[in-house]
């Protein structure tokens, strides 16, 4: 070329040429023309997506994760709380071809993973972007880091622990992978637990350091922490002990509810078969709470109703003897029988009724009643209705209308058969009128930090009468396991066959007891309900009062309640008494 | 004017990254504390305190008669 334009520019030195002055005008311009279609193709056509690649390299959006919620029992001990953790991501397209084999075996030990995993996870991958493992704990993480391997990216996450496990787990729930609440307290207050993640952009410089703020910070919103109406101790108790009859009578399933009978908090909300929410590669596993979401037959812990209303009317007096025909009572072709029937026995006082539990004195004490009555008190106890104690999944069982009743369905309703079934949670709520001369007080889940209105639905006379009953059940009735020494105990037992496809199966039976503590001014109600115990007795009386028992010894000294029988040893004054030893 | 304003700019730079440094401490620290609740609260349960006061220090509990209550009223 050069060698051409020497050649051109010796021979044509002298001669005056346009066509070569026009050539390099031509050549120039081409030259410039070239610059500013590139400069357009640059800064006009392509400015958008040039500067988008500009910006990526220094900018960055980091999204502000915002922390869920705790959820803690009624003393701020937690029961559920996140902590952040770490998502480990890989580029497959970059891992493939820059990771060593050494980093590879370093990240194979420090996630735990093996080979294969990692094969198909990277080396077998055609995605951009693969989760090689998530919730790894920081100190995983930060090892990982430090590896520098290429392709090899981190997310900031955060993982659910739930300290006490099993014992609570059917009750606070648990949440996905994605942190959204899934069952139980978890999905009810999800919103509320979940808050709102924020965002900011910053500049980088080259070294990686976040060296100023672009936009305006949008700070995240944390979760709101949830306080529960639970005593963490309360329901660890209740739980062992549940577990204990559960074991011990080989039963399937069982549930046991402890509440505040003066404010209607639950105390402690224990359920099994349950399982461990810590590990969630084990499946979801048995997350029902029974306590709220299945219905039994009452049978028994009916009673106290029915003849509280008799008793409320002036129907009967509690000294008034009922004719219970020896335990057996024939309506049409029904025949009502008695569990514990004396032989020979024609009658007995509505005291005994309640204590030996007889069907056939009960059925007799709802018959002299009016249905349309006894309907209204059983609907305003909150039968057939939920307690809307805010539990997902919770149901209101059914309280069949009197009118379908007939003169044997009011019979059968009278001692907890046919036409009723509800949830332990109702069967505990009701009972609070008998701790609160008569009014029923809605019970809930959360820590109330306020008294709260009840609903009247006895007189104070009547719930008296009932409450010295009950401890009769207690005393010389069917409940004598349900004891708890220095204490006086009212509560009913009941036993039901459970209904299985519209028929009555005598061998399967659900066993509960339910109880007032101290019976002198209750403070604490507990029902407990034990499903098809197969070994030993199948009464309530035996696989469901002990567990009163044993949890009431501990829970009366937890909450410090005095003593209100013989072993009282209760003293008007410290400085009347003289200490006899020193602690 | 110029170098000033490149100076500060610098300045304010050195400073926004040592802020950033300082929150990522706090963080870890959120972090830690997170831990050290859940540690408090699994070491705090009613279950190990029993073991440990009936089992390690021996302690038992009261009897009946043994227990002196006062009334409150």
């Amino acid at each position: 070329m050069s060698l051409f334009i020497n050649n051109k520019v010796e021979k044509t030195f002298f001669e005056l040429s346009g066509i070569r002055r026009r050539w390099i005008l031509i050549l120039f311009l081409a030259g410039f023309l070239t610059l500013i279609v590139r400069a357009l193709y640059l800064q006009g056509l392509n400015k958008n997506f040039l500067q988008e690649k500009a910006t990526a390299t220094s900018n960055r959006i980091l999204s502000l994760a915002a922390n869920r919620g705790k959820i803690t029992d009624r003393h701020g001990n937690i029961l559920a709380l996140s902590t952040p953790v770490f998502s480990v991501n890989a580029n497959p397209k970059i891992a493939k071809v820059k990771m060593t084999k050494e980093q590879r075996t370093q990240l194979e030990t420090i996630l735990k993973l093996s080979s294969n995993e990692v094969d198909d996870k990277i080396f077998n991958s055609t995605k951009e972007n693969v989760y090689l493992k998530r919730r790894v704990p920081p100190s995983d993480a930060d090892q990982l880091k430090a590896l520098k391997i290429p392709g090899i990216s981190f997310e900031n996450d955060f993982q659910r622990f739930y300290p006490a496990a099993e014992v609570t787990a059917n009750l606070v729930g648990l949440t996905s992978m994605e942190n959204v609440g899934m069952e139980g307290i978890e999905k009810a207050q999800n919103r509320s637990l979940s808050g709102v993640a924020g965002r900011r952009k910053v500049l980088k410089d080259k070294l990686g350091r976040f060296v100023d703020d672009i936009d305006d910070i949008k700070l995240p919103q944390e979760g709101n922490d949830v306080t529960l109406s639970i005593d963490r101790r309360i329901q660890y108790l209740t739980y062992r002990e549940l577990a204990k009859s559960i074991e011990e009578h080989k039963a399937q399933a069982g549930s046991a509810i402890v509440i505040d009978a003066k404010t209607g908090e639950i105390l402690a909300l224990a359920n099994l078969p349950t399982y461990n929410p810590n590990n969630l590669n084990a499946g979801n596993g048995p997350t029902r709470n029974r306590a709220v979401t299945d219905v039994f037959e009452p049978g028994s812990t009916m009673k106290p109703f029915v003849v509280s209303a008799a008793l409320d009317s002036g129907l009967v007096q509690p000294t008034q003897n009922i004719d219970t025909s020896a335990g057996f009572m024939k309506i049409g072709s029904f025949t009502i029988h008695d569990a514990h029937a004396e032989p020979g026995r024609l009658s007995m006082t509505v005291s005994e009724v309640i204590a030996k539990s007889s069907n056939v004195g009960a059925a007799r004490i709802g018959l002299m009643q009016d249905p349309k009555n006894l309907w209204g008190t059983l609907n305003k106890v909150g039968f057939g209705m939920r307690t809307n104690v805010g539990f997902p999944g919770e149901v209101g069982g059914v309280l069949r209308n009197y009118k379908n009743w007939g003169m044997v369905g009011q019979a059968t309703v009278s001692y907890g058969y046919g036409g009723i079934n509800l949830t332990l949670l109702q069967l505990a709520q009701s009972y609070t009128v008998f701790a609160n001369d008569g009014e029923l007080k809605p019970i809930t889940l959360y820590k109330r930090n306020e008294p709260v209105m009840g609903t009247k639905v006895f007189k104070k006379e009547t719930v008296k009468t009932m409450v010295e009953m009950m401890e009769g059940v207690i005393e010389d009735g069917t409940g004598g396991n349900a004891k708890v020494k220095g204490y006086r105990v009212a509560g009913k037992t009941g036993t039901a066959e459970k209904l299985m496809n519209g028929k009555y199966e005598k061998n399967k039976n659900i066993g509960s007891f339910v109880g007032l503590i101290p019976a002198t001014n209750p403070r604490i109600i507990m029902a407990i309900m034990i499903d098809e115990p197969t070994v030993g007795s199948h009464f309530g009386s035996a696989v469901a009062a002990p567990v009163f028992s044993n949890v009431m010894t501990d829970v009366m000294k937890i909450l410090n309640i005095p003593r209100d029988d013989k072993l009282a040893n209760t003293v008007p004054q410290l400085d009347k008494v003289e200490p006899k030893e020193t602690i | 004017m110029a170098l000033a304003k490149v100076n500060a700019e610098h300045q304010y730079r050195k400073l926004f990254s040592e802020n950033e440094h300082q929150k990522d401490i706090g963080r870890q620290l959120d972090l830690e504390y997170s831990q050290l609740q859940l540690e408090q609260s699994t070491l705090s349960m009613h279950s190990k305190i029993d073991e440990i006061a009936k089992k390690s220090l021996k302690m038992k509990e009261p009897g009946p008669k043994k227990i002196i209550m006062l009334d409150q009223h």
